[in-house]
């Protein structure tokens, strides 16, 4: 295999463009994705005070949430056409901002917990709205600002 | 150490299709064909041989005008892309290393 040093360079360049893409070449989703999680996160916690007389009609009631946000997956996973999957690869300050996202909705989640319980799916629906619409949109923003960073890094 | 490099991989368009779908889940045919910036034909032809050498499985979903083509890497190839990868870092590292000292 004849092989120079420079064809091996221009080999690992490619080679690194390519693990890259997955995670930086994404189609963008627009200012309604932000609202969209907002009126998800309401009605998961909504549809736990849901109560019918038909069990299954109650249980597609309760499961509503978790259908949507499969269905949501499944048609991304299309549109994106490389979903990213191995973590280990993943560029490091993608990492580190996926953890403050689910950091964040925990921190969501527990205080729309805490206020079902004080007060009621009155307070803690559109808290948990409000929550996890802000911290999508911003997880949204900082993404794209990282995924262009790498991008021109890389392409350098 | 070149002779770590595995063959079936090494050719810069296969792996560049290589390093993308290990980090993916699957990869459509025209991802591939975009990010990769080939003809429909090429990336036909690289994707034959990487599927021939057991590194990639094919999926077609649909009929018609709205069927998808999908690779998939496979546990060898992922092994194989691993095995390239690191023989590709040996190798360059090693060079660098020469070249400072």
């Amino acid at each position: 295999m004849e092989t120079s040093r420079t064809d091996l360079e221009q080999a690992r360049r490619e080679m690194r463009r390519a693990e890259l893409s997955p995670f930086v070449d994404y189609p963008r989703l627009g200012a309604w994705y932000p609202f969209a999680w907002a009126a998800w996160a309401a009605a998961l916690v909504g549809v736990l005070h849901v109560h019918l007389d038909s069990a299954p009609l109650q249980l597609l009631v309760v499961l509503s949430p978790t259908l949507t946000a499969l269905a949501f997956l499944s048609w991304y996973a299309r549109r994106h056409g490389a979903l990213p999957r191995d973590r280990r690869l993943t560029p490091r300050p993608l990492a580190r901002l996926a953890r403050l996202l689910w950091a964040g909705q925990l921190a969501v989640l527990v205080a729309a917990f805490a206020a079902d319980v004080a007060v009621g799916p009155a307070l803690s629906a559109p808290l948990a709205a409000l929550g996890a619409g802000l911290v999508v949109a911003w997880y949204e923003h900082r993404y794209a600002a990282i995924a262009d960073r790498l991008r021109r890094e890389v392409e350098a | 150490m070149i002779a770590d490099l595995d063959p079936v991989i090494h050719a810069p368009k296969r792996l560049a299709a290589m390093a993308l779908l290990a980090v993916s889940t699957q990869a459509t045919f025209p991802t591939l064909r975009e990010r990769l910036a080939i003809s429909d034909s090429d990336l036909s032809k690289q994707m034959s041989a990487l599927e021939a050498a057991g590194y990639v499985e094919v999926r077609r979903s649909g009929r018609g005008r709205g069927s998808v083509t999908s690779f998939r890497i496979t546990d060898p190839g992922r092994a194989a892309y691993r095995r390239h990868r690191e023989a590709l870092e040996a190798i360059l590292g090693t060079a660098d290393e020469a070249a400072t000292t």
